[in-house]
């Protein structure tokens, strides 16, 4: 019986550890009505300092283009290990593209950045369209990007 | 009399060893035939444009498509400036062979994940190191 007590024990603590060690985060980018084709997006996360530290997403599929999210493509080096698994299509015009990912905990409220480089076929390539700090105070508050972004915000 | 069974004696020797020679060619010729051949039928071949437009999405520069035994066999340079030279399957586009020379900058990272074991005895206070790679879900509306 004892030994049951205490395998539950830890049992619920690795659970609890498990589940406050990582946060559901959605990512709203909703584009401008500007005139191109569909937009590559490069949304990552770097930390005070404006090193890279992680990407999120690349909306985007030809690896070819990826030079073009200038901030991203020098942080991660484009190595295809930073974005396996976090690619999908290209974002056309006036569209909203959500994304919804696990998050560890410990990059909210430490100093880190939210980050979007955005680039358009024949068109111009914007280094940090959005960059936001990644605080609970900002979540669900919406924020004007620079170039082909007309609003990004961030629901924890 | 006796001369006659000599002469035939030597024409069955002659033919032996024509037959020899000749079987013998045809035993190296089989040996010849490597295993690596491809034996896709030529109606089921891809256009070699798709190869290259496959190689240039991922960033590789094509030099030259050529057939080789039957196979498509690519020279051309990594997106990292490293020499390659691959063989694919002329009908489905699998890659058969790959053969990459680092030359300057010895950076195997895109077909070798060298950091794995040092990764995995990282501590967890380090958030960079506590990747999460669950797959996201993602909406377009």
């Amino acid at each position: 019986m004892k030994y049951l007590t205490m395998t539950l024990c830890f049992f619920c603590f690795f659970v609890m550890s498990n589940q406050t060690s990582a946060r559901k985060i959605t990512l709203t980018t909703e584009l401008q009505n500007y005139s191109g084709d569909g937009a590559y997006l490069a949304i990552y996360l770097t930390n005070a300092k404006g090193q890279y530290q992680e990407t999120l997403w690349i909306a985007g599929q030809k690896s070819k283009y990826y030079k073009h999210l200038t901030g991203w493509a020098r942080g991660s080096r484009m190595r295809t290990s930073e974005y396996d698994g976090l690619t999908g299509a290209s974002v056309t015009r006036g569209k909203t593209l959500t994304v919804t990912l696990d998050l560890a905990d410990s990059y909210i409220d430490s100093g880190f950045q939210l980050k979007i480089d955005t680039s358009v076929e024949d068109q111009r390539d914007n280094r940090n369209d959005v960059v936001v700090p990644l605080t609970t105070a900002g979540a669900g508050k919406p924020s004007a990007g620079r170039g082909y972004i007309k609003a990004f915000t961030y629901v924890l | 009399m006796k001369n006659a069974i000599n002469k035939t004696e030597a024409k069955i020797t002659k033919n032996k060893l024509a037959m020899l020679l000749i079987s013998s060619f045809f035993i190296s010729g089989a040996a010849l035939a490597d295993d690596d051949d491809c034996t896709d039928p030529v109606s089921e071949w891809q256009p070699r444009e798709q190869l290259r437009q496959i190689m240039e999405d991922q960033g590789w520069k094509v030099n030259r498509i050529k057939v080789d035994d039957g196979c498509y066999e690519v020279k051309g340079v990594d997106r990292k400036g490293n020499r390659i030279k691959a063989t694919f399957s002329p009908a489905s586009l699998k890659i058969r062979e790959l053969k990459i020379k680092f030359d300057m900058s010895g950076d195997a990272s895109d077909y070798l994940d060298l950091g794995t074991p040092m990764t995995s005895m990282q501590s967890e206070s380090n958030p960079s190191q506590n990747k999460q790679k669950n797959k996201p879900k993602v909406t377009i509306d």
